[in-house]
């Protein structure tokens, strides 16, 4: 039945399916072929996410312009299989109106029909919530089998635990986790930075602003208008908040650990979304903060509780000619095939998106001009996902853009109210080419959007989007891969290590090349990908996979067979997962 | 009953002169000295910095003889702290004018009004502003007609600060192309940006081809952060010009800011091959080329660049960053060092320099960059809180809310408490709110911030009047003098001052020198002739 309604519902990619590689390029509607050496075949983008069932507006601030900027940065999104079904469920976070909450307006969470369909079960999963959310984090902080939710707010973030049974319970006062004043929290990562089996969780704040003094769209105050245009008024001048960082107690509770681990004192930037990826690979995980016109920072992990902020000395807090960017979002990924995960990193108008790649040793270096991502500064830029669309085995980059100033349209064209999504194709030779209309009409579709999340909703073996979009419905984008080349996923249960193994880090090598990979709880814009870790694998069909687990155990699997989800348990190698397809 | 008259006298005569009450804090002490600075907060997030190292050198561009910055109200001074000791040493130059010998001849021979602007224009190409404004003080006084005269005086009034001076001079006289932009880059030094923009754009309905003008206002968009606007103005004019080539580098400047490089590339090697030794076109190229990943070319091009043009730091910085990207750290850091040397200092260039001395393996030196670095930013933050939080506190003494802007320009002055302009706005504030105790602390405060802040040294001596200690406050406006020679307002209550001590010719000799900075002030002619009345009676 199910595999029915999939047939008729997906007629296109069947055929995409079936036709030979070969003849894809004349079937497909002109200009697939990308420029230079990219002239094979490359993935296009239908949004189905109207068809989907994701019909519920994302309000956030007002619809025409926005009076603070906490209206502005908007939200995140999340793949999460919240039932263990071996689906992927959809969880989008939502805003509010300055004076007034709009009834339909919460966070929302799509239960995945697994026929291209979702139904909203926000009510029942006990979800239901209203205020200016902002981020979020996915990861089984109680190991018990379920993936939890931890969502940042403008005001009091909440921790959901999930229990099991397709409901959530608001835990954050049981767990220690509530605040007495109002923050402005944005990102979140579940991270094990002691290496205990528990994740731990670290919150980035943003500013700190209050609306009763706060300054309000002005052409006479600096930092409060654009391009002539009274706008909300930019964060410099506003104070910095601090940083937090909760060590699981294994009970169900936290410890602020902030002041003890050295966290709290790394002040002095406006931090955004929170990616944890062990930088030096020294086997402990360190927490990248991309930070809004200031210093990013990289808090490298001292294997005793605390952590040392290094970004400026390893290159990844600035531009690599030094300058502060305005950073949103980030993605962690291995474009160059080097076994090392490299860092992307999105920005404000008229600053290209960077790429700073890692030797390894956790130095960076800004390669954004030399990958040839320096000539798309047009637009803002806020989620960003290094995924394999095409599996052709070299990652490419979507980016998921809008502005913060949908009242200047008005007066400058230039300055779009809303925006195309940004996708830059993998050249293999650590270089990119934009594709734009070519790849499909959901790339070139203009919203204004802010978190991006990336995994296989459908299961059929590539990447898919989904995206937040600012008072609108969110956008699914199906990603109809060409046929021919080859993938693996590889879904990790930890014992030892934390149950959802985040922080995990697998390398993957097919045909002389190696990719690595990350398990992380929050990339992009303040988003959540699908845990299940994708690999293109171009024309191989088998691969070797090493893990490195959150432990420090290593396993290996030889000759694993392509097409197909690896499910490891730590220790125990491969054992039988969810359902897939 | 004599002495309340010449109290009350005085009072009347700090009233009466029809100035802008803001107006004070923009006489000769203040000029820009960090356009950078400045421009770097105008932004709503921080943009390509390169925008701003174009607008550091857009003067030499422009060709206005002034360096072009954006303050806001209050904050003239931010970061220009220790600028006002330029008044003193120009005050000094003036004490002994001289030009070459045959210009002193000519003058000694026939000291007409033409004589005298030779005079004063030599003056200016020589940096000697205040005896270029006295010069051409003199030309007027032969033939107050003259424009030319006029104009030179107002050049020489921007070279030395006085700002609103010449606005008062200029606002209501009629204006051809050049005083045009003189009153507009005065009203822009002073931070009334709008009031700029309606001088230029009417002076382009009359003078629809000045590139002058256009220039101006191109530069005054890209300023206040209206790019947008700044290029289409550029676009036009350089359709309308195709030949022009300042026209069509204006407008690939702007079109480099807007991060157009699509178009940019093109036109900028059309220019460069039009005039192959223009170290501008060169830089620009050199950049495009730098931002494209053509590292090879643009090493070539910002070589050239500064082979021509060694005292430009911005070409030396991209010549550093491309020799980075180049594998060669040695040459970057030359380029680097040479650039702080010529007076970069702007935070990006400590990191780079940071970054190749580890390279270089020179890791103490590099922490110390680093260190330098991160003092930047810090700096550079408590300015941005700074500005934010006095604006604020400029907008409620608009909306009449005296106590909010106290407690607010209180936040400012903490965040810079090393700056005078804002501890003197919020003595300003607090003397509306009858605080005379908190307005005496805040002067003072500014002037341990700066000992010769001279509109805090006028309060202050306002101050100590109105205790009816006239010592005191002849102390007081004496060190303002010292400070600020063109300080019209000084001089009148220095004599009014002294009139009320009976001292009236030393007070006329006050009110002289007001006249001879601004021969038809009210406040110094009225006084003048009530001193004179008073010295008759007594």
């Amino acid at each position: 039945m199910m595999g029915n309604k999939k047939t008729g519902q997906w007629t296109r990619r069947r055929l995409l399916h079936t036709i030979p590689a070969a003849l894809a390029p004349v079937l497909i509607s002109g200009g697939l072929r990308a420029a230079g050496k990219t002239a094979a075949p490359f993935s296009r983008f239908a949004d189905v996410a109207h068809a989907a069932g994701l019909t519920a507006t994302m309000v956030y601030g007002e619809p025409d312009s926005f009076t603070y900027i906490f209206e502005s940065m908007a939200s995140g999104c999340a793949f999460i299989d919240y039932d263990n079904d071996g689906w992927m469920d959809i969880f989008i976070l939502c805003g509010r109106r300055l004076k007034d909450t709009p009834p339909n307006a919460s966070n929302r969470l799509y239960k995945n029909n697994r026929d291209g369909t979702f139904s909203d079960v926000t009510a029942i999963a006990g979800l239901l919530d209203t205020g200016w959310a902002q981020g979020v984090c996915v990861g089984d902080y109680n190991n018990d089998g379920f993936e939890d939710l931890f969502l940042t707010y403008y005001g009091q973030n909440r921790l959901y635990r999930n229990n099991g049974d397709g409901t959530f319970t608001n835990v954050t006062a049981k767990a220690g986790l509530l605040y007495p004043a109002t923050r402005y929290s944005t990102g979140c990562a579940f991270v094990d930075y002691n290496r205990d089996g528990l994740l731990d969780l670290f919150v980035s704040n943003y500013l700190e602003i209050d609306v009763a003094t706060a300054p309000k769209p002005s052409l006479a105050v600096p930092n409060c208008n654009f391009q002539g245009v009274p706008t909300l008024c930019g964060p410099l001048g506003l104070p910095k908040a601090q940083n937090y960082l909760y060590r699981n107690n294994g009970d169900g509770t936290f410890a602020d650990v902030s002041r003890e681990s050295g966290v709290s004192g790394f002040r002095g930037s406006y931090g955004l979304t929170v990616v944890s990826i062990d930088a030096d690979e020294d086997g402990w995980p360190d927490i990248f903060v991309v930070c809004d016109s200031t210093p990013s920072l990289l808090l490298m992990n001292n294997r005793d509780g605390t952590f040392r902020e290094e970004a400026l000395f390893r290159g990844v807090a600035l531009s690599g000619d030094g300058r502060q960017m305005g950073g949103m979002g980030a993605a962690a990924g291995d474009y160059n095939l080097d076994g090392h995960t490299d860092l992307l990193k999105t920005h404000y108008y008229n600053q290209a998106t960077g790429l700073y790649r890692n030797d390894g040793k956790g130095y960076f270096d800004d390669v954004t001009i030399r990958a040839g991502l320096n000539g798309e500064t047009r637009f803002l830029c806020f989620g960003a996902g290094f995924a394999d669309f095409d599996n052709d085995g070299y990652p490419d980059i979507l980016l998921s853009t809008g502005t913060v100033y949908p009242e200047v349209d008005r007066v400058l064209p230039a300055f779009p109210a809303r925006t195309p999504r940004i996708l830059f194709r993998n050249q293999g030779d650590g270089t990119f080419v934009e594709l734009g209309p070519e790849a499909g009409a959901g790339i070139s579709a203009r919203h204004c959007s802010r978190g991006a999340a990336f995994g296989d909703f459908d299961n059929d073996g590539d990447i898919d989007v989904l995206i937040m979009n600012v008072n609108e419905p969110p956008t699914l984008l199906r990603n109809d891969a060409p046929p021919g080349n080859h993938w693996i996923k590889i879904r990790l249960e930890g014992t030892k290590s934390n149950r959802s193994a985040i922080g995990a880090r697998v390398l993957v090598r097919y045909s002389g090349k190696v990719q690595a990979q990350e398990l992380l709880s929050q990339s992009s814009f303040l988003s959540s990908n699908d845990p299940r870790l994708h690999f293109g694998l171009g024309a191989a069909t088998t691969v070797d996979v090493e893990i490195h687990w959150p432990s420090g155990l290593v396993e290996t699997m030889k000759s694993v067979a392509a097409n197909q989800l690896l499910t490891l348990k730590e220790g125990s190698g491969q054992v039988q997962g969810r359902a897939f397809r | 009953m004599a002495e309340f008259s010449a109290a009350d006298r005085y009072r009347r005569t700090l009233t009466s002169d029809g100035l802008d009450p803001g107006m004070q804090l923009i006489g000769n002490v203040a000029i820009p000295c960090d356009p950078w600075l400045h421009g770097s907060q105008l932004l709503n997030y921080p943009r390509d910095l390169e925008i701003m190292r174009l607008i550091g050198s857009e003067s030499s561009i422009y060709r206005i003889s002034v360096v072009p910055v954006r303050t806001w109200t209050g904050l003239v001074l931010v970061l220009c702290v220790g600028a006002a000791s330029l008044g003193a040493s120009l005050s000094a130059a003036a004490e002994t004018c001289s030009g070459p010998r045959e210009l002193e001849a000519r003058l000694h021979s026939a000291p007409t009004s033409d004589a005298y602007e030779l005079s004063g224009n030599w003056f200016l190409e020589n940096k000697e502003a205040n005896c270029a404004v006295e010069a051409f003080q003199s030309a007027l006084k032969i033939d107050p007609a003259s424009k030319k005269a006029l104009d030179g005086l107002a050049k020489g009034l921007i070279a030395a600060g006085d700002y609103g001076t010449v606005i008062r001079r200029l606002r209501s006289v009629p204006l051809d192309e050049n005083l045009t932009l003189d009153l507009a880059i005065a009203y822009r030094m002073a931070d009334m940006f709008d009031e700029a923009q309606k001088v230029l754009t009417e002076g382009l309905k009359t003078y629809p081809n000045s590139d002058g003008l256009t220039g101006a206002l191109v530069s005054l968009d890209i300023h206040v952060a209206h790019s947008e606007a700044a290029q289409a103005l550029a676009e036009k004019q350089a359709r309308q010009k195709p030949r022009d080539i300042e026209a069509q580098r204006i407008y690939l400047r702007t079109l480099i800011i807007n991060g157009d490089n699509q178009v940019a590339a093109p036109l900028g090697r059309k220019l460069l091959a039009l005039a192959p030794h223009d170290p501008d076109f060169l830089y620009l190229n050199g950049i495009l080329e730098r931002g494209a990943g053509d590292f090879a070319a643009a090493r070539k091009h910002l070589e050239e660049s500064v082979a021509l043009n060694p005292n430009f730091y911005n070409s030396h910085f991209n010549l550093g960053v491309v020799l980075e990207q180049l594998q060669d750290a040695a040459g970057a850091r030359e380029q680097f060092k040479k650039a702080i040397e010529l007076g970069a200092n702007e935070p990006e260039v400590r990191f780079e320099l940071a970054k190749v001395l580890r390279t270089l393996g020179e890791t103490e030196e590099a922490q110390e960059q680093l260190k330098l670095y991160q003092q930047r930013l810090k700096e550079e933050s408590d300015k941005s809180l700074a500005i934010l939080k006095s604006t604020q506190a400029e907008e409620a003494v608009k909306a009449g809310d005296n106590r909010k802007a106290a407690d607010l320009f209180r936040e400012a002055s903490a965040a810079l408490p090393g700056n005078p302009a804002l501890a003197n706005r919020l003595a300003v504030v607090l003397g509306e709110l009858g605080d005379t105790a908190g307005e005496r602390t805040a002067l003072q405060q500014a002037i341990e911030a700066d000992p010769e802040f001279a509109p805090a040294q006028y309060q202050l001596g306002y101050l100590e009047t109105r205790e009816g200690d006239n010592a005191a406050a002849e102390q007081q406006f004496r060190l303002a003098l010292k400070a600020a020679p063109n300080y019209i307002q000084a001089w009148v209550a220095l004599a009014a001052t002294l009139g009320m001590e009976s001292r009236f010719q030393e007070a006329q000799d006050a009110v002289a020198n007001a006249l001879k900075i601004e021969p038809d002030n009210k406040a110094a002619l009225e006084l003048s002739q009530k001193l004179a009345d008073a010295q008759g009676q007594h």
